[in-house]
């Protein structure tokens, strides 16, 4: 009864605040849009209600769909020529959005800053890098990623090895696939019951290419040659597949028929205890089960050579568009609200990137996070191309192709063919 | 019996009247926006700057567009084999229900259940039913038979969904099947028996010229669903694998959304209203010829 | 006599095997919504599940999906009440009239069925923001609102009334409205009842519309309730089946309070 209740009364709230947008409104209101991701939003949430106390002409709506639906909202706003103010999007994006006008650009003095020097002075290297274009700067990270890979403690335990211990990480790529055969279980019928470890499937493409880009990073493959022709069908890019992807298939230890199929969740089989390894971001522990959130422990990303690491660097981050009337509000509560490092890792597990995050207390308590900082130093944004939709979309259909038993050259081959012609139009 | 209460003079203009609502909303939300991605299939336009005029662009590229014609073909695939089979199996199913006494209500209403659940909930649980070690294969592999790559397989998956699309299709059919069976007058069939009609005689002399409307109904209602198929299609496989199962609606939603390509979408569009138009003219003809019947 | 009970048997045999295949996946996600994630995956169906009701009760409090469910049923009636009303109308003059343009305004009405909303949905967003219907219930009501195989099911319905009925009611000198309303549209009642089952169905699982428009949590349905509950977390199945069926039980209601109505209307569509 209760419940019900509250439901009704959130909806008059809400009818209420439909009625107040159809009058004139006062001062600044600020709409911000975020993918859903719980932790963030109510966290963004509570910093917000904590700046309209400080600053009572500025009030922020925040407004959030999940990822994929949320683009799609996005674009037909922007279409409208009317997005919201303050908006969450991806470091790939920023290329086409940046170029289109989208974007404001950031403002230094908005963060107490006199210039875009000073600006990037207060990032860790390379944090603003995957946010500019041609000297600007478009947004500051929400989140500053990178990856790594996560371990559950008690099923190394099953194997007699302590997670703990850093001498037993596996430390390159051929040490993940030997070590996934052992921590493979199966049943009776033949059935997998407990997976080593597995590459994400069935996802989108930029899920694809957080995982693939370190790894052709560490091959010395590129997807786009220094002529602008596609090369992610030279022999280096071939020899990345072929003794990672394609070799968790071969093995028989992954694969996407392996995988527990799920449209939105990469990690839904790490999240409950039916894999044992699996890479993701400092974002992901709040996302596991009770049972693995005790158990795990991060280990730095496999490597091809341990001498010459490669890892990802990405960003969430959080930009002003240009169609905002009220830019200058924006970029100040966006400084209040990115400068709390601590309270960010704490609430939701993200890193700003801002220089000195990973010596606070809240970091050093948050398991991981020295893995995380080593790791932010040897990472590299995925390649840039105003068409990286399509040009990601054609490496993934490559992957799911030879993960049905097309040679590996044969199907990058196509995407090959196929990203030329995209760039060719 | 006329076709027509009246002719085009005396009463025309209350016809007309009568449509303009209709006509009104469709002019409005449908026609407009149809037209629109006319004028759009002749520019280039990502969505976030404004349209640049390309001419037939997009429309010469159409013939080397790999994934258009891939997704052509997917889809005509996928109506086709949705449509002939769904109509045989709600078919026989309705006809079965007529044989039920008492308790057919409440067969129909557990038939009809498929249509009533949450599409998108639906389809999840079908992603999860037909996961390679889902319990789907766990059945196959009770019966001895090997598990099957339902959603992983380029060969499999466009099968799949298919199959899903049956299950949820025939239900909705076979109760509109079945109405239509309730409707023939039973006379009819008495005296069909008096004239030692029996089995399949009854049903090619009876029984089927008088469902004829009913499966004009559910051809067009079938095709036009399978036409524009697009949950099932995001949700469970997302066109994958490797654009095995990218029907056109999807190819399309992807291009105008992910890829920023409004012109292409746009063509796509077109030819995609055209194929309907075609559709459309080939049904009032058939519809037609039903009337002169009656 | 033997051989219709043969017969009789074989019907049985058939909508029996035809349940159980189309029960299985509805089943199961019954038995879902009462299992905790590992159960879901380890378990057999029929094992009933130790998350009980929590899976229900946690869910349903995450998100305000009484609000939800509320816009939902708001936009389904809506639609309903537009597509049975206009339906009637339009399948009224496509049915027993012929004026200039007739076979035109046909075609036009077939080829509308069939356009899908992913095509247009650009252009008719932007035409509703220039309506200046930004985030309100306008734009989330009204641009969908009419099913246009409302007018086809109609047209169906009518073209089977015997034009004699018609010309009496003339000749008593009722004018045209006064035909349709007291003469023909309680002959066609149960077709009605077919369009808005159908209709109800169609608004009940409308989703990118929703998800283009509305801004506002205010204004979500409930389809965008469950996508967005559903990509919070590692997803707990047994909630996002919770939250189906709930969702399910307004249209199975629907449905069972007018199924007698609907077989009979289907009738009348189907059959001259």
């Amino acid at each position: 009864m209760r419940k019900f209740q509250s439901a009704l009364l959130s909806w008059a709230l809400a009818g209420a605040s439909t009625l107040a947008l159809a009058g004139s409104a006062t001062a600044a209101e600020l709409t911000f849009w975020h993918h859903t991701y719980p932790p963030a939003t109510d966290f963004i949430a509570k910093k917000a209600a904590e700046y309209t106390a400080q600053h009572p002409d500025v009030t922020i709506k925040l407004h959030e769909d999940p990822h994929g639906d949320y683009e799609v909202k996005l674009t037909a706003a922007i279409a409208a020529g009317n997005p919201p103010d303050i908006i969450n999007v991806l470091d790939y994006l920023f290329p086409q959005y940046a170029s289109k006008g989208i974007l404001a650009p950031v403002d230094p003095a908005a963060f107490g800053q006199k210039s875009q020097a000073d600006l990037e002075a207060l990032y860790q290297p390379s944090a603003l890098s995957g946010l500019t274009i041609d000297g600007k700067t478009y947004g500051v990270p929400e989140e500053f990623n990178t990856l790594a890979l996560f371990l559950n403690k008690k099923h190394f335990a099953d194997i007699g090895l302590d997670a703990n211990d850093p001498a037993n990480w596996p430390k390159t790529w051929n040490d993940v696939f030997e070590l996934s055969k052992k921590l493979q279980k199966k049943d009776e019928s033949g059935k997998t019951t407990r997976l080593g470890f597995n590459w994400v499937w069935n996802l989108d493409p930029y899920w694809y290419a957080q995982q693939y880009w370190p790894i052709l990073v560490q091959y010395g493959c590129d997807v786009i040659g220094a002529d602008g022709k596609a090369a992610i069908n030279s022999p280096a890019c071939v020899q990345a597949f072929t003794e990672t992807w394609q070799r968790m298939i071969t093995d028989g230890t992954g694969g996407p028929e392996l995988a527990t199929v799920n449209p939105v969740n990469a990690l839904q089989d790490f999240s409950e205890g039916r894999q044992s390894m699996a890479i993701a971001g400092i974002w992901a522990p709040p996302l596991y089960s009770d049972e693995v959130k005790a158990d795990y422990v991060v280990a730095a990303l496999p490597q091809r050579d341990v001498a010459k690491p490669a890892t990802l660097l990405n960003s969430y981050a959080l930009a002003v568009t240009s169609g905002s009337k009220n830019q200058k509000e924006a970029f100040e509560f966006l400084r209040f609200l990115t400068s709390d490092s601590d309270g960010y890792l704490a609430a939701t597990g993200y890193v700003t990137g801002l220089k000195g995050w990973a010596d606070t207390d809240v970091a050093k308590q948050t398991r991981g996070s020295a893995v995380f900082a080593e790791g932010q130093k040897h990472g590299s944004f995925v390649w840039r191309s105003p068409t990286w939709a399509q040009e990601g979309t054609a490496i993934k259909n490559a992957i799911e192709q030879f993960a049905q038993g097309v040679p590996v050259q044969e199907a990058l081959d196509q995407a090959a063919a196929e990203i030329d012609q995209i760039r060719a139009n | 019996m006329t076709r027509t209460a009246s002719g085009p003079s005396r009463y025309g203009r209350w016809g007309f009247l009568f449509c303009l609502p209709a006509l009104l909303f469709i002019a409005i939300f449908q026609l407009y926006p149809v037209l629109f991605s006319y004028f759009i299939s002749l520019h280039e336009y990502d969505l976030l700057s404004p349209p640049r005029y390309v001419g037939f662009k997009y429309y010469l590229g159409l013939a080397s567009d790999k994934a258009f014609l891939r997704s052509l073909g997917i889809t005509i695939t996928y109506v086709v084999y949705t449509v002939v089979p769904v109509l045989g199996i709600a078919f026989w199913l309705g006809w079965s229900l007529t044989k039920l006494g008492r308790s057919r209500g409440v067969w129909r209403t557990l038939i009809f259940l498929p249509s009533v659940m949450p599409l998108v909930s639906v389809a999840l649980t079908w992603k999860l039913l037909l996961n390679v070690q889902g319990p789907v294969n766990d059945g196959l592999g009770f019966l001895g038979m090997a598990p099957v790559s339902w959603l992983t397989s380029s060969a499999m998956a466009p099968w799949a969904l298919i199959l899903v699309s049956w299950w949820h299709a025939t239900s909705y059919y076979t109760i509109i099947f079945l109405a239509g069976f309730l409707a023939i007058p039973r006379d009819h069939y008495e005296a069909a028996a008096l004239d030692g009609a029996r089995g399949w005689s009854v049903l090619r002399h009876i029984t089927l010229p008088s469902m004829k409307p009913t499966i004009a109904l559910v051809v067009v209602l079938s095709t036009v669903n399978g036409l524009k198929t697009f949950a099932f299609q995001q949700i469970m496989t997302d066109g994958g694998p490797a654009g095995s199962t990218q029907i056109l609606t999807l190819l399309i939603y992807k291009t105008s959304f992910s890829f920023l390509q409004m012109g292409k979408a746009s063509t796509y569009s077109v030819v995609l209203f055209t194929g309907i138009l075609v559709i459309s003219l080939l049904q009032i003809w058939l519809l037609r010829d039903r009337h002169r019947h009656a | 006599m033997h051989r219709s009970l043969a017969e009789r048997l074989l019907a049985i045999a058939i909508v029996v095997f035809a349940t159980v295949l189309t029960l299985y996946p509805i089943v199961w996600m019954l038995a879902a919504s009462l299992k905790t994630n590992s159960e879901l995956f380890s378990g057999s169906l029929f094992e009933l599940g130790s998350a009980g009701l929590s899976n229900f009760t946690s869910s349903l409090s995450q998100r305000p999906f009484f609000l939800y469910l509320f816009n939902s049923v708001l936009a389904a009636l809506v639609s309903v009440i537009v597509t049975v009303v206009f339906g009637a109308l339009a399948g009224y003059s496509l049915a027993k009239f012929q004026y200039r343009f007739s076979g035109a305004v046909a075609l036009i009405v077939l080829a509308s069925i069939m356009i899908p909303l992913e095509a247009i949905v650009i252009p008719l967003f932007l035409e509703v923001h220039a309506f200046g219907w930004t985030n309100t219930y306008a734009a989330l009501l009204l641009p969908t609102a009419f099913n246009v195989v409302g007018i086809f099911v109609f047209r169906q319905a009518m073209v089977a009334i015997p034009d004699a009925y018609i010309e009496a009611a003339r000749i008593d000198g009722a004018s045209e409205p006064r035909i349709l309303f007291s003469v023909i549209l309680p002959m066609v009642a149960p077709s009605a009842v077919v369009v808005a089952i159908l209709t109800f169905n169609l608004s009940w699982n409308s989703y990118l519309w929703p998800l283009i428009v509305a801004s506002d949590d205010g204004l979500r349905t409930l389809p965008l309730g469950m996508a967005a509950f559903q990509s919070a977390f590692n997803t707990q199945y047994g909630q996002v089946m919770a939250v189906s069926i709930f969702g399910a039980v307004p249209t199975t209601l629907f449905f069972i309070a007018f199924q007698r109505h609907f077989i009979e209307g289907v009738s009348a569509a189907g059959v001259k």
